[in-house]
């Protein structure tokens, strides 16, 4: 690769982007200025064959690039040029002795015409809206002074002015000589409105008519998602909104897509226009869109209450957060975004508060969690004790039962036993008295009844001598007759 | 066959038999000697049947200490 031209590209690329004021990386990529210092294209057609060079680039830039690189000596440094470019290059034209064509000079004219971008103040002279491209002309107030200008219907709507005659008006662009007609016109690329009044008066016309539209109806808001994750952020990596925002969202794992645009002055519009429709084109998963800008004047946020930026937050797919500061009215960029904030560092608060709060009830589930658990455990416990001591009340219960059945058991056996030898001794003793009881022993052993007339004779008195009694043995009776009497009582 | 007899209520004629000879003055040999064959019949039946009964309690004795073991 060839450093010194790529050094070389690198400064002029800084100065085109301050020239253009746009930033650097807008003019040509990095990679596009390597892959230049790489090829080193010395013709427009070399020049075409480098990745990122396309017509546009090419007609914006094309010939300060082959300048550059015919310019340039090559690594071993040695000079090359080409006779028929040094032209293009050469501080002095008549130097050469070199003689246009008229179309070659006009292509000359324009280059060098690029040098005069310029913005230019002036009162509307004229007004001619041919659709995809506005002729129009500015004039000072004071003097005879006109300036042909011509507008593309495109970047008239996104500058969102209405020309009027007699409106003050800065435009932003560069001259150019249109070749078949050969008439100098100014190249607008942007037209603001002059003065603080004539913005809020324009401010104030176009929010009624938005208003008018529904624009601004909160029925057409969508709704912010909670849990956003993918969030795809415009604002320019200058400034403190940038820093604001992201120090603020907390680590909830987002993923940005930063989209780095202007903010500041009516420029900004046309950045932030192409943000909002490259992230719905390109990245239309996000979750939402937020925008940011800390607060400005009136005349500095004017990018924010142009129409074209309004139409592109409305008919944005994803939703669309606003957080851009104001000291005054509120932009209307924020009042069509779906919802807003008044500051980036609101924004942030707004994208990462569900994510906090659901963290804030995570914790305090978990804690109340915890303290449920601890809890059961404690009743558990209580519960394992209790059971524990009533299982043993109930082993002892069994025991005693046991216990008591054994013992009752025993007593039946002892009583069923003393009953069966009471029984058995009742038999014994009924046994016994019968057998004393039994006449025929006494008559077996000797002894006899004496009956007198059937009557047993117990006493001497109840019978007299002669008396006829019965004598009953064991085994037979005697007929008998008394003969003597022999009282024994009243011997004595 | 002898009919089964209640012990109890066997016992309870041995002991009437019993007091009917203690009360009586007079012993009545014809009365008495049937008396004594009543209460003999009554002694042998009950020692047959409390054997029996004996025998019942042992066997239900037997098997609650084979459930207790």
């Amino acid at each position: 690769m060839n450093l010194s031209l790529l050094e070389k590209l690198k400064k002029w690329q800084n100065e085109r982007a301050r020239r253009d004021n746009i930033e650097a990386y807008r003019v040509l990529p990095y990679l596009t200025l390597e892959e230049i210092a790489r090829r080193e294209p010395r013709t427009s057609a070399e020049l075409l064959e480098v990745k990122g060079i396309k017509e546009k680039k090419m007609a914006r830039y094309g010939k300060e690039i082959l300048a550059i690189v015919n310019e340039a000596p090559d690594d071993q440094g040695l000079t090359f040029l080409p006779p028929t470019l040094r032209r293009g290059s050469s501080r002095s034209n008549l130097a050469d002795d070199n003689i246009f064509e008229v179309g070659e000079y006009l292509d000359f004219l324009n280059l060098k015409l690029l040098d005069a971008e310029a913005k230019i103040k002036g009162e509307v002279s004229s007004v001619e809206n041919r659709g995809n491209y506005i002729f129009f002309g500015i004039k000072d107030k004071e003097n005879e002074s006109l300036l042909n200008c011509f507008i593309w219907g495109n970047d008239y709507r996104i500058s969102g002015v209405e020309l009027e005659e007699g409106m003050e008006v800065v435009i932003w662009g560069y001259p150019n000589v249109y070749k078949p007609s050969g008439r100098l016109s100014f190249q607008t690329k942007l037209i603001e409105i002059v003065g603080e009044g004539a913005l809020k008066k324009a401010y104030d016309e176009l929010k009624r008519k938005l208003e008018s539209e529904g624009v601004f109806a909160p029925e057409r808001k969508k709704i912010i998602p909670d849990f956003s994750h993918k969030i795809g952020l415009i604002t320019s990596h200058q400034g403190a909104a940038i820093g604001d925002f992201t120090s603020n969202l907390g680590s909830y794992g987002f993923q940005i897509k930063f989209y780095d645009t202007r903010v500041e002055g009516k420029q900004a519009v046309f950045d932030l226009v192409e943000a909002v429709g490259w992230l719905n084109e390109n990245l239309p998963e996000l979750d939402a869109i937020v925008m940011v800008r800390g607060g400005g004047s009136f005349e500095s946020l004017q990018a924010f209450n142009t129409e074209s930026l309004v139409r592109a937050i409305a008919g944005s797919k994803i939703p669309v957060l606003a957080g851009i500061g104001h000291e005054q009215d509120v932009t209307l960029a924020a009042l069509a975004a779906d919802k807003m904030v008044s500051t980036p560092t609101g924004a942030a608060v707004e994208i990462s508060r569900p994510w906090k709060e659901a963290d804030n009830k995570i914790d305090m589930a978990e804690r109340s969690l915890l303290l449920h658990l601890s809890g059961i455990f404690e009743r558990f416990e209580k519960a394992k004790i209790t059971i524990h001591r009533e299982a043993e009340k109930i082993g002892q219960a069994i025991f005693y039962g046991k216990d008591k059945i054994d013992e009752s058991l025993k007593n039946i056996y002892a009583a069923f036993s003393r009953s069966f030898l009471n029984i058995k001794e009742k038999i014994k003793n009924a046994e016994d008295q019968i057998r004393l009881n039994n006449p025929e022993r006494q008559l077996k052993l000797g002894y006899s009844l004496v009956r007198r007339n059937g009557k047993i004779v117990r006493s001497v008195k109840e019978v007299n001598g002669g008396d006829e009694v019965d004598v009953k043995l064991s085994d037979g009776e005697l007929k008998t007759e008394v003969k003597k009497i022999y009282d024994l009582r009243i011997k004595n | 066959m002898t009919k089964e007899i209640n012990l109890t209520q066997s016992l309870k004629k041995l002991e009437e038999i019993v007091e009917w000879f203690e009360n009586q003055e007079e012993v009545d040999v014809e009365k008495g000697i049937e008396k004594v064959k009543e209460g003999v019949a009554l002694i042998k039946m009950s020692r047959v049947r409390l054997k029996k009964v004996e025998n019942e309690f042992e066997e239900v004795k037997k098997e609650l200490e084979k459930e207790t073991e």
